[in-house]
Order: structure tokens, then C-alpha cells, then sequence
């Protein structure tokens, strides 16, 4: 096992050079962050001047190497935007997004996996056909508009909720969090729904394939043939054996969330990494962008790495090596 | 125990809850924040339009755009390249620390140093020398007009508190010294700064201690950035913001159909226009020989296929006014005289572009940015379709503005929109220098493989160092009418301010975008 | 006289459709003793396994028990409400599948398996429920009980964990046990153990096995008597002595020579070619005439009903007290 994770960390790494290697590359492509630093009407010689400075007049290579030199040490360097070093930058706009996104997982989990079971229980029944037309919606149906028309509903027509923000936040250590607050909860009903419809649906759907699967088992029609009651049946047996495939899905959606709520951020100007690495793209704030990459690397090889350590805790043929 | 306190806590909230009712607060939305308190750390007009709040320069433009006196209340010239400077006596930071020449002086190195973003806007100053602690001498390098212009931009900051907090240059990337101005500011303007959470809240509030005569009745000012538009348009629609600058075009009528908002007007100094290469001796990909935009009879061809009527009427919605030369008639030194845009005319067009040689037209590429002007992209999109009508084929690159504004000076575009409005200076010789002088050094970085005129590139020069306005007038006339006779750039249209907000708020409108809060009401 | 631990009664089976019911088992009736091995055989879609499901309740849609009934101790069964048949499962009837490497849930140990059953069924406090667990490992044959109580079904081989599943079917002693092929995906060294272990069970606790299997080498070895299922017809029933050995009905006959120990290997079957009918196909009268190498234009006709020669019922016109030549009416 602890050869797993040993193995696990080396690739981590290795995908962390990778992303940010590959995040150096692009940068070539995306502009020059000079002109936004010193503003349109700055002479040549200014601009020479500062990306001498920050070292942009150099090969990609070797600032790639300065990154990585510098890297190593946790040092990100600061944020040409922000003037803030980029590690603190990130960190302060984490709490937002993990907030976000575990909100919206665990709403997911609560209503889609009762959702897919019924339906995976019932396919045949009205209800499991309504819910699974309703979640073809909720997979289809655009973040962006799913997220305006909550806006125009409980903001615009009826004010019942802000269009924007997290409300009042309450800093614990270097964590915020809007959960104390009522203004913080509230602000978190919208995009929270906003993220989870998708969930809901996919997770639903999932539940449902993989339990219908699972039904029609030997060990099921076994476990019926023994006499246990439906519930015991339904739960204890098929849920739990269709759960493995939801892990790895969830666990990599919650990766996926963290690192890309950027249109669910962007449309309640949530202040999260989503909004973060977006501004920096406009910028060219090269240096968060590069150590949001490579953490973004790292967040999905740890999120693996979890999957992974689930697995093993909920199926015990995996504990073989 | 328990039912004593509830009482307490309901009449403690009462009483919060009045005194907000009682304070006028606007709150105010805008599509990004503002990168840093630090007004020196670029010259960024959208930063300084909201920092111009809270930091004064020696001089400020008025309601009208006229200068006006502010730190300074008076100055002379004491020669052709000297001017005197007498500060107020009466004005502190909002720290309580007194404003005195040393404060000038420490701005002027703070801000103009090699390596500052504003050494550039400073570059004529030789040196500044402390008189008394009010008053400070300024010599130049060489004769130049614009003295008072550029220091409308060039806010003053506190010596004291900026060596105290170890902010004393504005671009050091290096060390975390630049992240002590994203949430500090200490000047002396009409508001000062209470809160700062950088992309999410900015809190400013009145000045009680101001020099001026206050106009304004607000207590206090809430800054919200709210990158998507729709967003923002909602939340002032429900209520949650009083103010947005920029409303969307295509939401402008519905916050106008809202009962109790409105949508205040303004002509932009902006001019929209399309750059053309005039330089290279040949158009890679054009499929004809040679560079058919040297041709003055090509460029006035295109002019003549914009049918900027149209496309005021079907983009703009009615927000935008056709121009002639890249003035708008809100800037110093407009000339009336000039104002007849080149006529929409595509069959004289043809008829031209075959006179030309081009019977059955050539191929162009159109860079354009995506979100720097208001529809550019769909400006862009109509041109294609007007130019086709013509014969020319016009393939459309459209690009993010970071990367625009890096490609754009780099000179690999050829025929590309722009749009120019002089800011801060807000006077033709910044339009000319930045984006019809002849490329070269520092000159002319805006209009690479552009249009070019000796004597054009002289009169800018002299613009630039003349004091007589009569002079300068007929200078800048002329430079405005050689530039549309060739058809240096092809002109679109000034593009119109619209910001939305609630009845309750009177704001002022003026062509610079700068929302200066001392002149606004609400009731 | 006390009453047959199972019997059957003229037992119906028809899927739905949308053309209407479909009959697949049609007018099957046996009995079972206490301590009987009654082996059912005949080919893939004869409706082998299909009897077996109906009698432990786990007949599934769009299959439903149509005409008939199906009696416990004498008790009628098959009309009780499903809850209450959940409760005779496991308790009272209990079942053996093919496949034993997919009859036991992965994820769960087989103790915690065992357990789950027995207090399902046993009024039992957990610790009393893992003892007999323990002691229901033994008595299968599992060695070690103790260390192998918590241990998951892949840590063991196939045939130990059919011996799992005989444990898990006997977990509350039933009366009637469905084994429905319980050795087919065995190794053959491993089928016999586990059919002596039936065996055993059958004799040592009295459990009546009804034991569903295409191969008739398996019930050569255990049965005591046989059913012979044919296109969902009960053609012929018996010891297994007299079915084997002197088959009546023509396709018993054909089954018998499939058995190389048992039959002379040259005779490959002549007299059986063709396919078995699927349900919906069944041609009138007797459903095999059109195979039968005895059929008489009366097979086409009639339906033949089983009677009484001796120990065994056959459903032949060539046993109904005529020909097979002519019509009765």
C-alpha cells in the first residue's frame, strides 16, 4: 500500500512538470503582460525595460527553468496583477471555490443517489421516467443560462437572493468561509444549484446504469433466493456494488469543479479560482497562471490518489498487492 | 436571561438599519477591479478613473473637462521651461499627515523614475525643485505644451506613509512591497478608503477634512466588480447595485423600461477607426501585386464601402455619431470645419477601386480585438460584408485584447481596428504622437506600418512644444485635414457612454469615463 | 399418510408479451419426499430453471405463474402475498445457483454473509448467529472456519465457494432446496464433492433437493429420482434406475444415449436431430412429435397426458392406453 502512494507521488510530480511545462509553452501565445502592467501609452523603452526586469526577454526554456528553480522552494513568484505572491493569492481564493464545490457535491450525492436508486428500483414507473427526462435537461442545459435564469427568478422578479457574491464571510485561520453567516449561506443557494443540477443529473443517471447492472447480478437474484429483505437486497448489496464507478466520477467532477467553476464563478462573481484564473488569463499574469496549472495537476494526482484509496477501502479485491 | 438580550440585539439592528437608511451609499458595479490602490503602478485609465477619488494631482479636470486648480491653487511660467507651482496650505492625507512639497517632489520620483509606468508621461521634467514647502519649481527639459494636462493624471501620494509602509516605488515585482497598495491608500480626495477585499469589495467614504467646497452628498461609496454583464445589468435591475458604468448596448433598453432607472448618455473621446499597412511594398496573401493600401485612391474606396449610418442604426442602437477625423467634437482643438465624414458611396467606390487597378478587388485580412470596444466584433462583421459588396475579400482574425495590444504595436497586423481618446491627456497631441506620427521610437507605437507624412510628423512635433493655442490650432487643423484627405485611417464612429443607474443617483457623464463621485447626488 | 415436502400441481408458466401470453411451462406436476433428490433434466430453454425460479418465488416479470399451484408441506405457496414468500425463501426453501463465482457479494466477507442470512431468518443474537455460521463453514467442509469467517469471496477458490453457498442455502434448514445446475462450472474433480456434499445434506437433515441439471452423468450419481422436462412438458418422471435404464418416452431415450458411460457411444443420436421448439414455437399435440422417430398422425393432434406405468409417469400416446397410430376420439 505504501508502495501505491509512493508510486502515486512520483507521477504526481511528473504530471506537475508536465502541466506546467506545457502551461510555459502556451503563455508564448497568450500576449504580453508588459502592456497591461505599464498601460498603453508607455514608451518602447519602458516596456524593454520591465521585461528585462521580469526576465520575459529570456528563452522560454530558462524562464521555465527560473520557474521550476523557484518553484521547488513554494516560491511562485508574485502576481504581476495582483502584486501578491501568487501562492498567498490562491490560497485566499481557494476557500471560495472548495466551498462551492463540496456544497454542490454533497447536495449531488444526497439527491442524485436516492434519484438513481429509485429510478435503477423502478424503471418502468412515471416518476423514474419524469426524473430522467428532467435530468437530460440537467445535463444539457448550459451552466451559464442555468445560471441567469436563477438570476432573473430569485434576484431580478422575486429579490430574494444577491446576483453576486459570497455575502458576509467569517475568516477562521486563513479559511473563509460564508457557512456562519445567513448572508454567506444564502449566497451560496444559486451557483451551489447552479453546479449541482449537473451533478445531480449525471450522478443520477450513473447510480441508476450501474445498479440496473448490478440488479440483474447473480449474487442479487442469490441474496433474494437467501430471503433478505428488499431493503437489505437493494442497499446493502446493489447500491453499495454500484457505488465504485460513482467514486472515481465524483471524485474526479470535484477536481474538475475546483479547477474550472469558471462560468459558474463568473456568472456570481464568486471570488474563486474560477474568477482568479481568469482575470489572470485577460492579464497575462504569467505566474499565476503557471502555478495554477501545476497545482491544478497536482489537486487531480491527489484526487487519483484518493479515488484510489477509496477503492481500496470499499472493494476488498483491490488489496491483493 | 435569554429574553433580554433578544430585545437588545433587535434594537441594536434597528438601529443599524436606520442609519444605513439615512446614509446615502452608492453602490456601484463595474466589469473588473481595479489591479491596485497604487495610483503610480500603471497608467491604466480604468484604475485612475476610480482612483481619482481618492487621490488628487496638482491639477484636475472639471465637470467639462476644463482644467481646474486642485493641489495647486495657483502656478506661472517663470520661463519657456520653467513653471512654479503654489500648493494649498490647508489640505492633509487622509491620515491626518499635511500635504507639502515633499509630497510633490517624492511623487514626482516615485511616479517618473526609469522603470515607473508614468516615467514615460513625466519624461519632459528635468528636475523639481522645493521653493518652500508650498511651492515647487518644475524645469523642463525643452519647451512643452502639455504640463498641465499630464499632471491631471499624475496623482500626489504621502511621503511619510508610503516610506512608513515601504511602498516607494510602484513597479517592484520582486518583493511583496506592491501588494501593500492593493489594500492601502492614503491621499487627499474626496473620499477616502475603508475597505478593501481586492476582486471582491472596495468601501470608500466621504472626506469630511476635504479642501473643497463639497457638492456631493454622498457618505459612502461601495465598489463591487462584476465581471459577467448580465450579471451586472441584474444586479441593478434587482435592486443590489445603484450604479453600473458601461451598460451592455442590447440591455439598455430593457434598464430603461424598469421603473425607477435610467440610463445617462455621454459622448465617448474615443474615435473608432480601422489601421491600414501603408508601408510594406507588398500584402502577403492579398493575391495581387504590390500593397494596394498605399493607394489614397484603394484607402478612400474602402471609406467609401463603411456604411457607418448603418452601422450606428443596427449595432449601436442610435449610441454612436459618425466622424471625420479621429477628434471627437468634445476634444480641445475640435474643428468644426472638417466634420463632413467621407460619403457611404459603394458604386463610387468600385468605380475608384477600378481606377486603382483592382477591378476585381484583393483579398484582406481584418484583425480585431474581442471585448475592447464597445461590439467591435460585430463591427468587424459588418465590414466584411460591406467591403465584399465592393470586391474585396475580407478574411476576419478576431483576438483577445491582451493579446491584441501585444500583436497590434508589433506590427503584424495590416489592416486592424483601433480606437484612440488621448486619455489622460486629452489633447490632440496625444492622439497624433501615439497613432499617426511616423513610427519611430517612442512615437508613433500605435500606428506601426502606418500612415506617414513628413509634414505631418513636423507639425506633431510642434504641437507638442507650442504654448499659443491660436498656433496650435492651425497646426492641429492642419495635421487633422492632410491625415483625412489621404485617408490615413478609415474613421467609424465616437462611440457613446450609456451607464445605468437608479433615479436616485444624478451623476455626471463626461467623455473620459472617469466617474468623479464629488459631482454626483442622490436623494 | 404425511404430506410431500414439495409438490407441484399441474404447474403453468407464461410470458408476457405483447402479442399476449406466451405459454412456457404447461401441466407440470411432481412431488417430493423428504430427503429426496429429484434431478430434472433437458436442454437449454426447456424450462428447467424456470420451474426451479417459480418454486422459490423468484419467477421474474415478464414470466408469471399462470395455472397451477405450488404446495409446502402441504401448505399452498405460490398464492401467499410477497412478503410472505420472502420469508419462506431462505428459511424454508433455499437455493443453489450455477455460477458460484458470481452467487457471493464481493464487497462483503462471507462471514458477515452467512450472518446477514441466518438473522433474517433466525431469531439469533449476532454472536449466536456467528457461531452457527462458523459451524455452517464446517459442516460444508470449509477447513478453519474461525480465520476464514472474515475473509472476502475472492480469497477463495470455486468449489469452496459453492461449499459458501450450500453453507448460505442451508443457513436457516430449509425443508426443499433448489440446486439449479450447482456443479456446472466446477472442475470435474471438484463436482463430485460438492454432489456428495448434497448428498449428504439430503440424507443427514432430511432437505428434499430438487436438482436441476442438463447432465445426465450428475444424475446418474445423486438423484433418486428423475423429470425429464421437454419444449416446457414434463415428458417423463421416475427412479432414476428405471429412466435411465429402460426410458419410455422417445426422447428419454434419445437423452439417455447422450451419456457415453451409459449408452452405446455409436448410436450418436439419429433418432433425436433437430432443434427443441423455443416457447411460442410449440407445434400442436405432442410437442415432439415432429422429431420423434415414433410419431403417428394422433402425436400432431394430441396433446399426450402423463400416465402411471409402474414407478414412473410418461406422457407418450405409445403409453396412454392406445397407439400412436390413431386418435382416441
Amino acid at each position: 500500500m505504501i508502495a501505491i502512494v509512493l508510486r502515486r507521488l512520483g507521477s504526481v510530480l511528473l504530471v506537475m512538470l508536465v502541466v506546467a511545462a506545457l502551461s510555459f509553452l502556451i503563455f508564448n501565445f497568450l500576449g504580453d503582460p508588459v502592456n497591461n502592467i505599464l498601460g498603453v501609452n508607455a514608451t518602447l523603452e519602458e516596456r524593454e525595460a520591465l521585461r528585462r526586469a521580469l526576465g520575459l526577454d529570456q528563452p522560454t526554456w530558462v524562464q521555465f527553468w527560473h520557474f521550476l528553480e523557484r518553484a521547488v522552494v513554494g516560491d511562485f513568484g508574485i502576481s504581476y496583477r495582483n502584486r501578491q505572491p501568487v501562492m498567498d493569492l490562491i490560497l485566499s481564493r481557494m476557500p471560495a471555490t472548495v466551498e462551492l464545490v463540496l456544497c454542490a457535491t454533497v447536495l449531488a450525492l444526497a439527491v442524485g443517489v436516492p434519484m438513481g436508486v429509485y429510478c435503477a428500483l423502478r424503471p418502468r414507473g412515471v416518476l423514474s421516467r419524469v426524473l430522467q427526462m428532467v435530468s437530460l435537461i440537467g445535463i444539457s442545459i448550459p451552466q451559464f443560462l442555468l445560471g441567469m435564469l436563477l438570476i432573473l427568478v430569485f434576484s431580478v422578479e422575486l429579490r430574494w437572493l444577491s446576483a453576486f457574491g459570497r455575502g458576509e464571510v467569517v475568516e477562521i485561520g486563513w479559511w473563509s468561509t460564508g457557512l456562519l453567516t445567513d448572508s454567506g449561506r444564502k449566497a451560496l443557494i444559486m451557483p451551489v444549484l447552479t453546479l449541482a443540477v449537473f451533478q445531480i443529473s449525471m450522478i443520477m443517471r450513473l447510480v441508476q446504469g450501474e445498479m440496473q447492472e448490478v440488479l440483474r447480478a447473480d449474487f442479487i437474484k442469490f441474496a433474494r433466493a437467501r430471503g433478505l429483505p428488499d431493503r437489505a437486497v437493494n442497499l446493502r448489496h446493489a447500491l453499495r456494488n454500484s457505488l465504485l464507478p460513482v467514486v472515481t466520477v465524483v471524485g474526479l467532477q470535484i477536481g474538475a469543479l475546483i479547477a474550472f467553476a469558471i462560468v459558474c464563478e463568473a456568472v456570481f462573481q464568486w471570488p474563486g479560482l474560477g474568477l482568479l484564473i481568469l482575470q489572470a488569463i485577460e492579464y497575462a499574469d504569467f505566474p499565476v497562471m503557471a502555478a495554477y496549472l501545476a497545482l491544478v495537476g497536482f489537486g487531480f494526482a491527489m484526487i487519483n490518489l484518493t479515488v484510489d484509496m477509496i477503492y481500496l477501502f470499499i472493494d476488498p479485491r483491490m488489496r491483493r498487492k | 436571561m435569554r429574553l433580554h438580550v433578544k430585545p437588545l440585539i433587535l434594537a441594536a439592528g434597528l438601529a443599524a438599519f436606520a442609519a444605513a437608511a439615512d446614509a446615502n451609499t452608492l453602490r456601484f458595479a463595474e466589469g473588473q477591479d481595479i489591479n491596485s490602490m497604487d495610483p503610480h503602478a500603471a497608467r491604466d485609465d480604468f484604475a485612475l478613473s476610480l482612483l481619482c477619488n481618492v487621490y488628487e494631482g496638482l491639477v484636475r479636470w472639471n465637470a467639462d473637462l476644463e482644467i481646474e486648480p486642485a493641489l495647486a491653487e495657483s502656478w506661472e511660467a517663470i520661463s519657456d521651461t520653467e513653471w512654479r507651482f503654489h500648493l494649498r496650505k490647508d489640505v492633509t492625507f487622509h491620515n491626518g499627515n499635511p500635504f507639502t512639497a515633499d509630497d510633490v517632489i517624492f511623487s514626482y520620483h516615485r511616479a517618473g523614475d526609469a522603470g515607473s509606468p508614468f516615467a514615460g508621461l513625466l519624461e519632459p521634467i528635468a528636475e523639481v525643485v522645493k521653493v518652500d514647502d508650498h511651492t515647487v519649481d518644475f524645469k523642463l527639459k525643452r519647451k512643452y505644451a502639455l504640463v498641465l494636462n499630464d499632471f491631471a493624471g499624475w496623482y500626489i501620494m504621502d511621503k511619510e506613509f508610503q516610506e512608513e509602509i515601504g511602498s516607494t516605488t510602484p513597479l517592484d515585482l520582486s518583493s511583496n512591497a506592491g501588494g501593500a497598495m492593493q489594500t492601502m491608500a492614503n491621499g487627499t480626495g474626496p473620499f477616502k478608503l475603508v475597505e478593501r477585499q481586492p476582486d471582491v469589495k472596495t468601501v470608500l467614504a466621504a472626506n469630511a477634512d476635504w479642501w473643497d467646497e463639497k457638492k456631493h452628498n454622498l457618505d459612502e461609496i461601495v465598489y463591487t466588480p462584476i465581471s459577467n454583464n448580465a450579471t451586472r445589468v441584474a444586479a441593478l435591475l434587482s435592486g443590489e447595485v445603484d450604479f453600473i458604468r458601461n451598460a451592455p448596448p442590447q440591455d439598455i433598453d430593457r434598464i430603461e423600461a424598469t421603473p425607477g432607472m435610467k440610463v445617462m448618455r455621454g459622448p465617448h473621446l474615443r474615435t473608432i477607426f480601422f489601421g491600414m499597412d501603408q508601408q510594406s511594398d507588398s500584402l502577403p496573401g492579398s493575391g495581387v501585386e504590390g500593397n494596394p493600401l498605399k493607394d489614397v485612391r484603394v484607402r478612400k474606396a474602402i471609406a467609401m464601402a463603411m456604411d457607418v449610418e448603418g452601422i450606428k442604426r443596427s449595432i449601436m442602437r442610435g449610441n454612436s455619431s459618425p466622424v471625420a477625423t479621429q477628434l471627437a467634437p468634445q476634444m480641445p482643438f475640435y474643428d468644426p470645419a472638417l466634420e463632413e465624414p467621407i460619403p457611404f458611396d459603394p458604386e463610387g467606390a468600385k468605380a475608384l477601386l477600378a481606377e486603382a487597378g483592382y477591378p476585381d478587388g484583393f483579398t484582406l485580412t481584418l484583425d480585431c480585438p474581442a471585448g475592447s470596444f464597445i461590439n467591435d466584433e460585430q463591427i468587424c462583421q459588418a465590414a466584411v460584408g460591406m467591403l465584399a459588396r465592393i470586391g474585396i475579400t475580407v478574411q476576419l482574425s478576431m483576438h483577445p485584447p491582451v493579446q491584441y495590444d501585444t500583436e497590434l504595436p508589433a506590427g503584424q497586423y495590416s489592416f486592424y481596428m483601433l480606437g484612440w481618446a488621448g486619455l489622460p491627456t486629452i489633447d490632440p497631441y496625444n492622439v497624433f504622437n501615439a497613432t499617426v506620427h511616423t513610427p519611430s521610437g517612442e512615437l508613433g507605437a500605435w500606428n506601426p506600418k502606418g500612415y506617414s507624412n513628413a509634414r505631418v510628423d513636423e507639425l506633431i512635433i510642434q504641437i507638442g512644444e507650442e504654448y499659443d493655442p491660436a498656433k496650435r490650432q492651425e497646426m492641429i487643423s492642419e495635421v487633422l485635414k492632410t491625415q483625412r484627405d489621404e485617408v490615413g485611417k478609415i474613421m467609424l464612429h465616437q462611440q457613446f457612454l450609456t451607464w445605468g443607474m437608479t433615479d436616485k443617483v444624478t451623476a455626471i457623464v463626461p467623455g473620459d469615463e472617469y466617474t468623479r463621485f464629488w459631482y454626483y447626488t442622490m436623494n | 399418510m404425511t404430506a410431500p415436502a414439495l409438490e407441484v400441481r399441474d404447474l403453468g408458466i407464461v410470458f408476457d408479451t405483447r402479442r399476449g401470453p406466451v405459454p412456457a411451462i404447461e401441466g407440470v406436476s411432481f412431488a417430493m419426499a423428504r430427503g429426496e433428490v429429484l434431478g430434472i433434466v433437458g436442454e437449454s430453454g426447456a424450462g428447467k430453471s424456470l420451474t426451479g425460479n417459480a418454486l422459490i418465488g423468484l419467477l421474474q416479470a415478464p414470466g408469471r405463474i399462470s395455472a397451477g399451484s405450488i404446495h409446502l408441506d402441504g401448505a399452498r405457496i405460490d398464492d401467499l402475498p410477497r412478503e410472505a414468500q420472502r420469508r419462506l425463501r431462505g428459511k424454508r426453501i433455499g437455493a443453489i445457483f450455477q455460477d458460484p463465482l458470481t452467487s457471493l457479494d464481493p464487497l462483503m466477507t462471507i462471514g458477515d454473509q452467512l450472518v446477514e442470512t441466518i438473522r433474517a431468518h433466525l431469531p439469533m443474537t449476532a454472536a449466536a448467529a456467528k457461531q452457527r455460521a462458523l459451524d455452517l463453514l464446517a459442516e460444508v467442509g470449509i477447513a478453519d472456519p474461525a480465520s476464514r469467517f472474515g475473509q472476502y469471496p475472492h480469497q477463495f477458490s470455486g468449489g469452496m465457494r459453492q461449499r459458501i453457498v450450500i453453507a448460505l442455502a442451508i443457513a436457516a434448514e430449509p425443508e426443499v432446496i433448489v440446486a439449479d445446475e450447482p456443479t456446472t462450472a466446477l472442475d470435474v474433480s471438484v463436482q463430485a464433492q460438492i454432489l456428495a456434499l448434497l448428498r449428504r445434506l439430503a440424507r443427514d437433515h432430511g432437505t428434499a433437493i430438487m436438482l436441476v441439471t442438463h447432465d445426465m452423468g450428475v444424475i446418474a450419481e445423486i438423484a433418486d429420482r428423475v423429470a425429464v422436462i421437454y419444449a416446457g412438458r414434463l415428458v417423463e418422471i421416475g427412479p432414476v434406475a428405471e429412466v435411465l435404464h429402460a426410458a419410455r418416452h422417445p426422447y428419454t431415450t434419445g437423452l439417455m444415449s447422450l451419456i457415453p458411460s451409459l449408452s452405446r457411444r455409436e448410436e450418436r443420436l439419429p433418432q433425436i436431430a433437430g432443434a427443441m421448439p423455443r416457447p411460442g414455437q410449440w407445434p400442436g399435440g405432442c410437442s415432439f412429435h415432429p422429431r420423434c422417430p415414433k410419431a403417428g398422425p394422433r402425436c400432431a393432434l394430441e396433446t399426450p397426458r402423463p400416465v402411471a406405468t409402474d414407478a414412473v409417469r410418461v406422457a407418450c400416446h405409445l403409453f396412454s392406453g392406445g397407439t400412436a397410430a390413431a386418435p382416441a376420439i
